[in-house]
């Protein structure tokens, strides 16, 4: 468990330019209505984090962020851009996909199951996007990721396959794949969920370091440490709402919503 | 002594007919490949008339026997000589068997390697589909970058037990196809020897050799390539070769 360090509060931005800015999203999968109205914005440099129990929808929500699920309801705003999409309701898709996936390009993803392409070596990973999506110069992007590959402390692992890396490695090596794109967001899912309490610490300690160089991120998770340290605003979603937003230093010691409170009476507890 | 003698008298004398089973499959497993690649995808498609008539055309040549689609596309081809191919004047490339063989062969592998392509395609990791949409991939690149490396790995073994099945079933092309001239196969040449001297055990067993050499080249040469293709997962290459030499269809 990593012990929580107060440190200084990122939500008093002089300019607030927002990133991203989800707005009455709505999202069912079936009769399962798993998002029933929300809104969220990130400014530049903020570290949005989302909790909330099990199947509470965060997966869902952050995934509309980067279009892999399409909210059939509400709106979607990229660095100011409004993502277009066909008519509201269950079949509604992107109408332009070239600006989805210009948009994917700049949002880095990191998945609670690393999701590394498991035939590629490690180098490999960290270039396929900047040079196959993004089309940069291939001495360029191999610089860079060699670079980003000795921040999160992988350089020697770069010729390894992803198999022969360990789990906190594998998820090193997938933050890694996700900076090199050079993203506006970082979008996290889980990313120490899959692991040991002893590999959630190399990786947690990479997300801090991304935090505190002011890169703007959007984090599910259920590590209450990691949330209350580098947030500047903890969302928690119940039954497809914000049941609370607030900075954590609030959020954590006196939560107005009893279901807060609960959850998070429950998740010390656990 | 005068065994052996007879042995590689039988040797030599099927080497040339051993071309025409080699040419039969090689003329189709390429193009039966490329096929079965849309094929699969056909009925991995979201889109339902495309799905069905992939899944109908797979399920027709996958549940029936290769020696009634013979006669079938044959009787059909032969029907249709006066009206179509001999005002053309392509009678005699339609009707060689040099050319029907491999079309029929290439129709058939189309099904059954669609269908091992198509299991291969739904067994691809999705977190990795999906960490490539996520990046921005386009359609395209995802398939050859992501999904085609997984799903060949996936398919290599099944797709080299149908390699050596069709190689071996071409010697079905003449069951059905008039030989021409001295165009004979492995079995046709041998039946003519068997029709000779009665001696069943050398001349089949001398064409059965041809088939075990070849097939062994294939064994050979797939478990190179499946050893590239399954560099990423230590050990996957080793654990297969056991399998390998097992009885085949
Ligand atoms: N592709 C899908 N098809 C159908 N239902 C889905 C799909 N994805 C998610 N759901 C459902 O939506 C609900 C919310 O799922 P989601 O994964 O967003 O929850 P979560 O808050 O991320 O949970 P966890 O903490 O377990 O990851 C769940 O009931 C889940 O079963
Ligand atoms: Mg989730």
């Amino acid at each position: 468990m990593v012990i929580a360090t107060p440190r200084s509060p990122r939500h008093v931005d002089a300019m607030s330019i927002p990133v991203v800015e989800l707005s009455g999203i709505h999202k069912s999968f079936g009769a399962n209505a798993v998002l029933r109205g929300i809104s969220l914005i990130a400014n530049e440099g903020e570290v949005i984090t989302l909790i909330g129990s099990s199947g509470s929808g965060k997966s869902t929500l952050l995934r509309c962020i980067n279009l892999l699920e399409v909210p059939e309801q509400g709106q979607v705003r990229i660095g100011g851009e409004d993502v277009s999409l066909s008519l509201p309701g269950p079949h509604r898709r992107p109408t332009n996909e070239t600006q989805i996936r210009r948009i994917r390009s700049e949002l880095g993803m990191v998945f609670q199951s690393f999701n590394l392409w498991s035939h590629m070596s490690v180098l490999d990973n960290v270039m396929a996007a900047p040079l196959r999506v993004q089309g940069r110069d291939a001495a360029d992007v191999r610089a860079e990721a060699m670079a980003t590959l000795a921040k999160v402390g992988l350089a020697e692992k770069a010729e390894a396959w992803p198999a022969e890396l360990s789990g906190g490695q594998q998820q090193r090596a997938a933050i890694a794949r996700a900076l090199c794109i050079n993203p506006r967001v970082m979008l996290f899912d889980e990313p120490t969920s899959a692991l040991d309490p002893e590999l959630q610490v190399e990786v947690t300690r990479v997300i801090r370091l991304l935090a505190d160089e002011g890169r703007t991120m959007v984090l599910v998770t259920h590590d209450m440490g990691l949330a209350r340290a580098i947030s500047s605003r903890v969302l928690f979603l119940h039954q497809g709402l914000i049941e609370e937003e607030a900075p954590p230093e609030t959020l954590f010691t006196a939560p107005k919503s009893a279901r807060v409170a609960q959850f998070l009476k429950a998740s010390s507890g656990g | 002594m005068t065994q052996l003698t007879a042995v590689l008298a039988d040797i030599a004398l099927l080497a040339k007919p051993a071309l025409f089973n080699l040419y039969f499959a090689f003329a189709s497993i390429p193009i039966g490949f490329l096929f079965a690649i849309f094929l699969a995808l056909g009925k991995a498609s979201r889109h339902g008339l495309l799905r069905r008539l992939s899944s109908s055309y797979i399920y027709m040549f996958r549940g029936s026997p290769l020696f009634i689609q013979f006669f079938m596309i044959y009787s059909m081809v032969l029907a249709l000589n006066l009206s179509v191919w001999k005002p053309l004047g392509i009678d005699g490339i339609v009707l060689n068997p040099l050319v029907l063989g491999p079309v029929v062969l290439a129709l058939n592998t189309t099904a059954y390697t669609a269908e091992i392509l198509f299991g291969a395609l739904t067994s691809v990791p999705r977190g990795e589909i999906e960490a490539a949409r996520a990046f921005g991939f386009s359609p395209g690149t995802r398939f050859r970058r992501i999904v085609w490396p997984h799903m060949i790995r996936l398919a290599w073994p099944a797709y080299t037990n149908e390699v050596v099945f069709l190689f071996h079933a071409t010697t079905l092309v003449y069951f059905t196809l008039p030989v021409i001239d001295d165009q004979k196969d492995l079995m046709t040449k041998a039946g003519e020897l068997f029709q000779r001297d009665f001696n069943v055990l050398l001349h089949y067993s001398v064409a059965g050799l041809y088939f075990l050499a070849c097939s062994l080249a294939i064994f050979v040469v797939s478990g190179l390539i499946y050893r590239r293709l399954t560099r990423h997962m230590p050990g996957a290459a080793q654990r297969w070769r056991f399998t390998l030499i097992s009885p085949l269809r």
